[in-house]
């Protein structure tokens, strides 16, 4: 399988202050880098896990690679295709072929059309004008699992569960071969969510489509993955096959976060593995290795000197001093 | 200490009061009074973060909290344990040991419900179906969707899967509850009398 996505060296900075009070104050560099420098590729049909804790910059990935925000530095190759930088109107042929799924189905679908003309509505932005768009609204709520009765439903007639259908109805209506999905199950109970994961994969399976999900849930990566990347202020702490990281973390933060995993079980032993201290701010990083501030596992040289990406073979790779699980 | 007069009740502003805890930690705070509150308890307005009592946020909400104080609400900026003027060790936000007070706790999430929580009460369609200690109804559930909801969760799932178990068919209709169980037409273990009589608790 070749690649469908490679992401390579992606860079994405917010503006932190105005021009005016940045030349007052004399900061030289009024920005705040949410992403940086992170590299990784996804191949057609494959599923990869985006973890990380709250804004550490998951989201602005998947935002950066649709192009709803600008790409600073880097790259971000699309079918063999260079993205960054494309203006909107040579980007919105790429866009066809990645929709978006987001974590507030019900929010983000509008109160005032029916389920029809959502699930459509790709359609007539894009400029297909010879659909028959009857059909092809019967088509994708087969394709989802929904009879057509929904079709001339309002969002708010629609359960958690199905208003998400229509969300992935509404992403699958223009073929795409990739899916960025952002908290695709937030607020789903476990049945529901089994049942839209389930979904998910049999479209997969069906279409052949490639998936980026981004979770808070690590049981649901845990399942439905083929790679993870774990993201800490901005970077790639450490990536690679799933199976392999839940086994055999590099990374004291990757650990750590699996560790926080709470089990469904009243009398499972907690051998939680604590973080101290807060995230630190963006604006304010720390020297060497960034989680040193809050690593059990720091040493000195950690707070001097940034480790370098390390290649652990199969695919694996981590950014750590003193990894843990290496067999030398 | 000042004292200002603005609206129905005289304030009084304590710049710092040491609130002890039952284990003996003391908190750091500010607190704004209408005058009296000593006497005649007033409802309180508490903020409760790190380094509340003198964070940057002070200069800007000091203007507005003697108003507050002046309607009769109590003023409180808290410094959170281990934080600002705060005794101990600032180990998490939140905790129930500062608090002190019990927690509706309302999630999806399994995991934390069985870590956090004492007792549990199951929903289904707008009916309690199942109540209890949490070890009791995680262990041995006694209602069938109790028992199908926890088979759901992949937390449970040890051998990685590509399909996840569900509950076959859908909540009911709320606007058209038929008599009868509640969970009866999605329940593996329904028998006739399920369909006719609501069960009792």
């Amino acid at each position: 399988m070749s690649a469908l996505l490679e992401v390579e060296g992606l860079q994405v900075r917010f503006r932190s202050m105005g021009p005016l009070r940045a030349m007052i104050r004399g900061v030289k560099d009024p920005y705040i880098d949410a992403v940086c420098g992170v590299s990784f590729a996804i191949r057609e049909g494959e599923t990869l896990g985006l973890v990380g804790e709250s804004g550490s910059g998951k989201s602005t990935i998947a935002r950066a690679i649709n192009g709803l925000i600008p790409v600073h530095a880097g790259s971000v190759r699309f079918r063999g295709h260079e993205l960054a930088g494309l203006g909107a109107r040579h980007y919105a042929p790429f866009r066809r072929d990645m929709a978006l799924m987001f974590q507030d189905p019900a929010g983000s679908l509008s109160p005032r059309m029916t389920v029809r003309s959502l699930i459509t509505e790709p359609f007539r932005i894009h400029g297909y004008r010879d659909r028959d768009l009857r059909a092809e609204a019967s088509r994708l709520l087969d394709l989802v699992g929904l009879t057509d009765d929904f079709a001339g439903r309002f969002p708010h007639q629609l359960s958690g569960g199905q208003a998400r259908r229509v969300g992935l109805a509404r992403a699958l209506a223009l073929d795409p071969k990739l899916i960025l999905a952002d908290e695709p199950t937030a607020g789903l109970d476990v049945s529901v969510q089994g049942e839209a994961l389930n979904l998910l994969a049999r479209i997969q399976d069906e279409l052949g489509v490639a998936i980026l999900i981004i979770t808070h849930n690590l049981n649901v990566v845990r399942h439905i993955t083929d790679r993870m990347a774990i993201m800490y202020l901005g970077r790639f702490v450490e990536q690679g096959d799933t199976g392999q990281i839940f086994q055999r973390p590099h990374h004291p933060y990757t650990e750590a976060l699996l560790s926080a995993s709470p089990e469904p079980d009243p009398d499972a032993a907690r051998e939680r593995i604590e973080i101290t201290g807060e995230v630190p701010s963006l604006m304010n990083r720390p020297t060497g290795c960034e989680f040193h501030t809050r690593c059990p596992y720091v040493r000195e040289r950690c707070r001097a000197e940034t480790p370098v990406l390390t290649q652990a073979g199969e695919g694996q790779s981590y950014t750590c001093h003193f990894p843990l699980n290496i067999e030398s | 200490m000042s004292t200002t007069r603005e609206g129905a009740h005289r304030v009084r502003e304590l710049e710092h009061v040491e609130i002890p805890m039952a284990d003996g930690c003391r908190l750091g705070a500010r607190v704004w009074l209408p005058e009296g509150a000593e006497r005649e308890p007033c409802p309180a307005i508490l903020e409760y973060i790190p380094y509340r009592k003198n964070d940057a946020t002070l200069p800007r909400d000091a203007q507005m909290h003697p108003v507050v104080a002046a309607h009769g609400y109590a003023c409180v900026r808290v410094d959170l344990r281990g934080s600002g003027e705060s005794e101990g060790v600032l180990r998490d936000e939140h905790l129930q040991q500062e608090i002190g007070c019990s927690i509706l706790f309302v999630s999806h999430h399994l995991g934390t419900v069985a870590e956090l929580c004492d007792d549990v009460v199951v929903m289904y369609a707008g009916e309690v179906v199942e109540r209890g200690e949490i070890k009791d109804v995680f262990h041995n559930p006694g209602h069938p969707y109790t028992r199908a909801l926890l088979e759901c969760d992949p937390g449970r799932i040890k051998q990685k899967t590509r399909h996840l178990p569900t509950i076959p068919g859908d909540v009911p209709d709320s606007m058209h509850i038929t008599p009868g169980c509640i969970f009866g037409d999605r329940c593996p273990r329904a028998f006739e009398r399920c369909v006719r009589e609501d069960p009792p608790e």
